[in-house]
């Protein structure tokens, strides 16, 4: 079975230019495109891997994006798009907002280093989402093995029990053949990171609140988007990861 | 999370159960490398407990002269004697200030060993406690650091030895961490010769 294509959203104000990079993209990766941030927030769910998001898209309020990111537990790893010789001060705001899933922009015609970039984020994000999971089978094996051990008692044993028995027994192996698949997958998902980077992707950059770019809040920062508007865009998508 | 002695050899991640070892976790750490190989380095990363203390136990238990490093988290609250990069008596201390930082926390510790790797330095890691960093971090960030630290450790040929008290833990606990673990062992199985503490 094929490995599946990593998804990457590409949000970006220029509708010709977004369209040109997720073109660029396809043949490696799965694109989905927006032109505005309703569009962006819509098109996120956890089937995504990548955020590449313009800092000149309009009504582009990064808070909202990591909000929206760390509220649904979305573990996509995001990178900025902009060039930084010509970085405002709403672009700065947003690389500080969005620092830890930075990416360099290569230059705009250099499509191998663009899917490069965007491969070392999706790396990023498979091994994320992979330790996600490892943690949910761990703590969910780590269940069934204490509740066993409870009901160990010196009861005789009836041969409803033994069904019963049987159906744990059968549930621990289970789980136990899918911790060891995840270790697996993690081990080789490990090798595709930068040593130097490693826990910073391990642990999350946006647990706690408040968040503390909260603390420099700007007024002007409301970005004028309704939540509600969050679903119903146009966001197109190759398919899925 | 296999709990088999013959694993010990393969292992490169332990959970060390024990009662907590306040003064005696060096002694504990010393121990724990009975019977196996000597490193030419041990790490220490101490949170609660100081890192003076962990080297004196250290000293009076281990039987190699391996070279001493320690971590030592949230010592400025203890003692702002010591700047980072220094030496105290001989044992190199690198600082964390922020017990909830993992991220500081595993790049220092990453750091340190792959410094040893690049001196062909064999390792062993030794972090008292998780039951310290649980109580600044919630159980399935201190999972996902410990599987990384893991793995860190891994591509050194080093081990790694995760202290945790199973008294001060329930049992589901105890059990996630055995599993991230590639052994479990508890007292008994090592004797700590506490009395030397």
């Amino acid at each position: 079975m094929a490995a599946a294509r990593h998804l990457v959203v590409v949000g970006g104000a220029d509708a010709d230019a977004t369209d040109a990079l997720a073109d660029a993209l396809r043949d490696e990766f799965a694109v989905r495109t927006a032109y505005s941030q309703a569009d962006l927030l819509a098109s996120l769910d956890d089937e995504v891997d990548v955020v590449l998001v313009d800092t000149r898209l309009p009504d582009l309020s990064a808070d909202r994006l990591r909000d929206r990111i760390r509220t649904d537990d979305l573990d996509c790893q995001v990178g900025v798009l902009t060039a930084e010789e010509a970085e405002t001060s709403t672009d700065a705001r947003a690389r500080a907002a969005l620092a830890d899933a930075l990416v360099t922009p290569p230059s705009a015609d250099d499509d191998e280093a663009w899917r490069a970039a965007v491969s070392r984020l999706a790396a990023r994000a498979h091994y994320r989402k992979r330790l996600e999971e490892y943690y949910d089978v761990a703590d969910e094996y780590a269940k069934l093995v204490v509740d066993t051990r409870s009901e160990d008692g010196p009861d005789g044993e009836t041969a409803e029990s033994a069904a019963g028995d049987e159906d744990v027994a059968a549930e621990r192996e289970r789980l136990a053949d899918h911790l060891d698949r995840l270790r697996d997958d993690l081990e080789e998902a490990y090798d595709d990171l930068d040593v130097e980077s490693v826990f910073d992707v391990a642990m999350d950059p946006w647990a706690g609140s408040p968040p503390p770019w909260r603390d420099a809040a700007d007024p002007t920062d409301d970005d004028g988007v309704d939540p509600a508007d969050d679903s119903g865009s146009d966001t197109t998508d190759d398919g899925g990861s | 999370m296999s709990d088999d002695p013959d694993a010990a050899d393969q292992a490169a991640t332990v959970l060390l159960l024990a009662p907590e070892v306040g003064s005696t976790a060096g002694v504990l750490s010393a121990a724990a490398l009975d019977g196996g190989r000597q490193p030419d380095r041990a790490v220490a990363v101490t949170v609660t407990g100081s890192a003076r203390n962990w080297v004196d136990g250290w000293e009076r238990r281990a039987r190699s002269n391996a070279a001493v490093t320690c971590v030592d988290v949230d010592g400025a609250t203890r003692s702002a004697a010591v700047a980072t990069g220094d030496a105290d008596g001989g044992v190199d201390i690198e600082r964390v200030a922020d017990p909830s930082a993992l991220e500081e926390l595993g790049r220092t510790v990453c750091d340190v060993l792959q410094r040893a790797d690049d001196e062909g330095e064999s390792i062993a890691l030794f972090v008292h406690t998780l039951d310290d960093l649980l109580a600044h971090v919630d159980e399935a960030t201190a999972f996902k650091f410990v599987y990384t630290l893991g793995e860190v450790v891994r591509r050194v040929d080093g081990v790694a030895y995760f202290h945790l008290d199973p008294d001060a833990r329930d049992s589901e606990t105890v059990e996630t961490f055995s599993v991230v673990c590639d052994r479990t062992v508890e007292p008994g199985e090592f004797e700590t010769d506490r009395t030397t503490a």
